[in-house]
C-alpha cells in the first residue's frame, strides 16, 4: 500500500468531509505526528507545511506558538507526563518551579506538563480541521508501551483539555506494527525496536491473519534520544542541548561535522544502545523466543536513523532491519489505521499486553503476584481474604506493581481500606477483591464482603510516579536479584511449614 | 463456575494442540474484544471487557500445561494439595549444586521431561495420585530451572 501525502489544497470529498474526522496522532517527545485514514489509505497530514509538528511550546507577542522555537521555549515535556517533583528527569528542565507538583515556567506563564502536551493537541485538532474543513471528532493517540499508568492517566487529560475525544490510547509499537503490517502483508513474529526521543520500547509481536499479537514487551522510560543529547552537550563542553542534536542528527549521514567526529557521538551512544539490547535480550527471554524465531525487526523513532544503532540491532538480531515505513511516521500512520477500524469496524483486532507485574502485599513484606507481566489485555484477576481478629472491621489492601518479590523493592500504586466490615470472629469473613486492567492498561479495583454483600467500587490512580532510578531498573533488577529473592523466598516457606508442619 | 475449555468451546483433556488453541482464542477475541465496541456505550463496553478478560484468562491458563492439568484435576474434585518432603530436600540439593557454580540445566530438563510423561498418563488413565505428585514436582523443577537460567 503506498503511502499517500495530503498535498496542500486537496481535500477530502464533501461527503466525508462532513461527517467528521477521526485521526491518529503520534504524541511524541521530540515531534508530533497526526495522520488519517482517506480512501482507505493510511496518510499523514502536514500541519502548516510539516509532517513532524516539533513538540515545542513557544512564547509569541500574540500568546503561544506551537512548533517553533522562540527566544523562551518549553521541549520534551512529554517526558514529564504522569512524573513528580523528585524524579531525576526533572534535572533536565531547568523550567521546573519549586513546588509540590510539576510546573514549568514560561514567559510569563506556569504550565503544567499536562498544559502544554493539551497545547499541541489544541494545535494539532485545529490544524485538522482547517485543512479536512471537517470537525476532528475522535482520536487514537499514542503512548510508549512502557509509560506507566499515571502517564497514560496524564496523556488522556491533556485530550480532554484540548477537546479531543479519545477513541483508545494504542502503544506506539504495537501503533507501528500495525502499519508495518498491513503495508506489507507481513506474517509471522517481528520485533518492534522504538527507540524515540524519551523512551524505549522494544516489543514482540506475532502478525497472523490481521490478529496483531503482543507476545512480551518491555523497556525503558528514561533511555531516549534526549539523554544522548545531554551527555554529548557535556562532552561537546557547551549547554545548548539542541545545537548538540543537530550536531547528533547531522553525524547520521555525515563522517565528521563542525569538528566534531561520528566516532566522538558513537563512543557516547554505544552506553545507550548496550542498555537497549540488554533489554531486547529480556524481553526475547519472556516470550521464550531465539531472535532465529523473528521474521523480521522493524525500526522505529527517530533515534533508529543513527547508523551505529542500525548496525548494533542487525548484529544483535542477526537481520538486517525493516525499513520499508518511514520510522518517523510509522506511529501515527498505525494510530490511523486503528482509529478508522474502531469507528467503522476492521478485521484487524489489536490484543496488547500489560508491561509490568501487578501484585498485592502479603505476610512478611511480600508480593503475590495477581497479574504477571506480559498478560494479555484486559486482564482480571480476584484474591480472596479474610480477618485476623475477632471483630475486625476494616482491612488495608496493598497493590504493587513492579517485578521484584519484596514490597519494598516494587512501586507502590495503591494502598486503600476497605471499612465496615461485619463484627465476625477472626478469618469467616470472606473478602473478595476483583482487580481489572482495562485495553488501556488502565486499572479499577472493587471489593465485595461475601457473608453480607458488603462492597466498595474504586478506581485506583497511582499514588507516586516511579523515580528516574527506579523506572530504568526495575526489569533489569528483578532479572538480577531473581535468584536471591527466591532464595529469601524459599527460606520463608520452609520455616512457614516447619512450623505448621 | 469459570471453565476456560468452555470459554474457547474446547473439548476437555490435556493433550491440546497449541495451534487449534489459538485459533478459538483469536475466533473469540474477535467476538469480545472491547475494541469492537469502542463507539458503543458504557454498559455494552464493561461488558466486553468482563467477557474478553475471561477469554484472556481461559487461553493464559489452557497454554500453560502446568495450569491446564491443575484445572483439570480440580475440575475433577482433586485437591492439589501436597507435600513431598524427599522431593523438597532434592529442590534444596539443586540450589546449593547451582549455588555452587554447577550446570545442572540438563538435568532439570530431563527431570522435566519425565515429570511431563507422568502427568499425562496421570491424567489419561485418571490415576490422580500420580498426576497430583507430578505436578507438584514440576511446579517446583519449573521454579528452580527459571532461576537457574535467570542467574547465568
Amino acid at each position: 500500500m503506498p503511502l499517500q501525502l495530503v498535498e496542500p489544497g486537496q481535500f477530502p470529498d464533501r461527503h466525508e468531509a462532513s461527517q467528521g474526522v477521526v485521526v491518529g496522532i503520534d504524541l511524541g517527545t521530540t515531534h508530533s505526528v497526526v495522520a488519517y485514514v482517506h480512501n482507505n489509505v493510511p496518510t499523514v497530514l502536514e500541519i502548516e507545511g510539516g509532517l513532524l509538528i516539533p513538540s515545542i511550546l513557544s512564547v509569541a507577542e500574540d500568546g503561544f506558538c506551537i512548533g517553533k522555537k522562540l527566544r523562551e521555549s518549553l521541549s520534551s515535556t512529554k517526558r514529564l507526563m504522569g512524573r513528580g517533583v523528585e524524579d531525576a528527569i526533572c534535572l533536565q528542565f531547568p523550567q521546573l518551579m519549586s513546588g509540590r507538583d510539576i510546573r514549568l515556567k514560561l514567559g510569563a506563564h506556569t504550565l503544567t506538563p499536562v498544559e502544554v502536551a493539551s497545547y499541541i493537541l489544541s494545535y494539532i485538532r485545529s490544524g485538522v480541521e482547517k485543512k479536512l474543513r471537517a470537525p476532528l471528532e475522535a482520536a487514537v493517540i499514542t503512548v510508549p508501551a512502557y509509560f506507566d499508568e499515571a502517564a497514560r492517566v496524564a496523556t488522556k487529560q491533556a485530550a480532554a483539555i484540548a477537546g479531543i475525544k479519545v477513541l483508545r490510547l494504542i502503544n506506539e509499537p504495537t501503533a507501528a506494527a500495525l502499519a508495518y503490517g498491513l503495508e506489507s502483508g507481513a506474517e509471522g513474529i517481528y520485533a518492534i525496536y522504538d527507540l524515540g526521543g524519551g523512551t524505549f520500547d522494544l516489543s514482540l509481536l506475532k502478525l497472523q491473519k490481521g490478529v496483531f499479537q503482543v507476545l512480551a514487551t518491555g523497556g525503558d522510560l528514561n533511555l531516549g534520544g534526549d539523554d544522548i543529547d545531554h551527555v554529548f552537550a557535556a562532552f561537546l563542553k557547551t549547554k545548548d542541548i539542541s545545537y548538540a542534536r543537530i550536531l547528533k542528527e547531522n553525524l547520521s549521514h555525515k563522517e565528521d561535522y563542525e569538528g566534531v567526529s561520528r566516532k566522538d557521538l558513537e563512543t557516547i551512544a554505544q552506553h545507550f544502545v548496550n542498555k537497549t539490547l540488554e533489554i531486547s535480550k529480556e524481553v526475547l527471554k519472556d516470550a521464550s523466543l531465539n531472535s532465529e524465531d523473528l521474521e523480521g525487526v522493524v525500526l522505529v523513532g527517530g533515534m533508529t536513523r543513527m547508523p551505529l544503532i542500525r548496525q548494533e540491532v542487525e548484529a544483535f538480531f542477526g537481520k538486517a532491519p525493516l525499513r520499508d515505513v518511514d520510522p518517523d511516521l510509522a506511529v501515527a500512520l498505525g494510530a490511523a489505521l486503528s482509529a478508522h477500524g474502531l469507528t467503522y469496524g476492521a478485521e484487524t483486532l489489536l490484543l496488547d499486553v500489560t508491561p509490568l507485574s501487578l501484585g498485592l502485599e502479603t505476610l512478611g513484606g511480600l508480593v503475590e503476584k495477581i497479574i504477571p507481566r506480559n498478560t494479555p489485555l484486559p486482564a482480571l484477576a480476584s484474591q480472596e481474604f479474610t480477618t485476623h481478629q475477632d471483630g475486625q472491621d476494616g482491612m488495608v489492601i496493598h497493590v504493587v506493581q513492579g517485578e521484584r518479590e519484596f514490597v519494598q523493592d516494587c512501586r507502590s500504586l495503591a494502598r486503600f481500606e476497605l471499612q465496615g466490615l461485619p463484627p465476625l470472629p477472626a478469618g469467616i469473613a470472606r473478602v473478595r477483591v476483583d482487580f481489572a486492567l482495562d485495553v488501556e492498561g488502565l486499572l479499577t479495583v472493587s471489593a465485595l464482603e461475601k457473608t453480607t454483600g458488603l462492597s466498595q467500587y474504586i478506581e485506583v490512580r497511582p499514588s507516586y510516579s516511579f523515580d528516574e532510578k527506579t523506572l530504568s531498573t526495575i526489569l533489569l533488577e528483578s532479572q538480577k536479584y531473581g535468584r536471591e529473592d527466591m532464595e529469601k523466598r524459599f527460606t520463608m516457606e520452609k520455616t512457614l511449614y516447619l512450623r505448621n508442619g | 463456575m469459570f471453565d476456560p475449555f468452555d470459554i474457547l468451546g474446547l473439548e476437555k483433556t490435556y493433550t491440546l494442540d497449541l495451534q487449534v488453541l489459538e485459533k478459538a482464542y483469536f475466533e473469540a477475541q474477535k467476538l469480545t474484544h472491547p475494541d469492537r465496541f469502542a463507539l458503543a456505550d458504557e454498559p455494552k463496553k464493561r461488558e466486553a471487557s468482563r467477557k474478553a478478560s475471561l477469554v484472556n484468562q481461559a487461553y493464559t491458563l489452557l497454554k500453560n500445561p502446568l495450569t491446564r492439568a491443575a484445572f483439570l484435576l480440580e475440575d475433577r474434585g482433586v485437591s492439589l494439595l501436597a507435600y513431598d518432603l524427599k522431593f523438597l530436600h532434592k529442590v534444596i540439593e539443586w540450589h546449593e549444586r547451582h549455588k555452587e557454580g554447577e550446570n545442572i540445566t540438563l538435568e532439570l530438563v530431563h527431570e522435566e521431561e519425565k515429570l511431563y510423561g507422568e502427568l499425562e498418563r496421570g491424567l489419561e488413565k485418571y490415576d490422580h495420585e500420580k498426576a497430583r505428585k507430578a505436578l507438584y514436582r514440576l511446579n517446583y523443577v519449573q521454579k528452580v530451572r527459571t532461576n537457574a537460567l535467570t542467574a547465568c
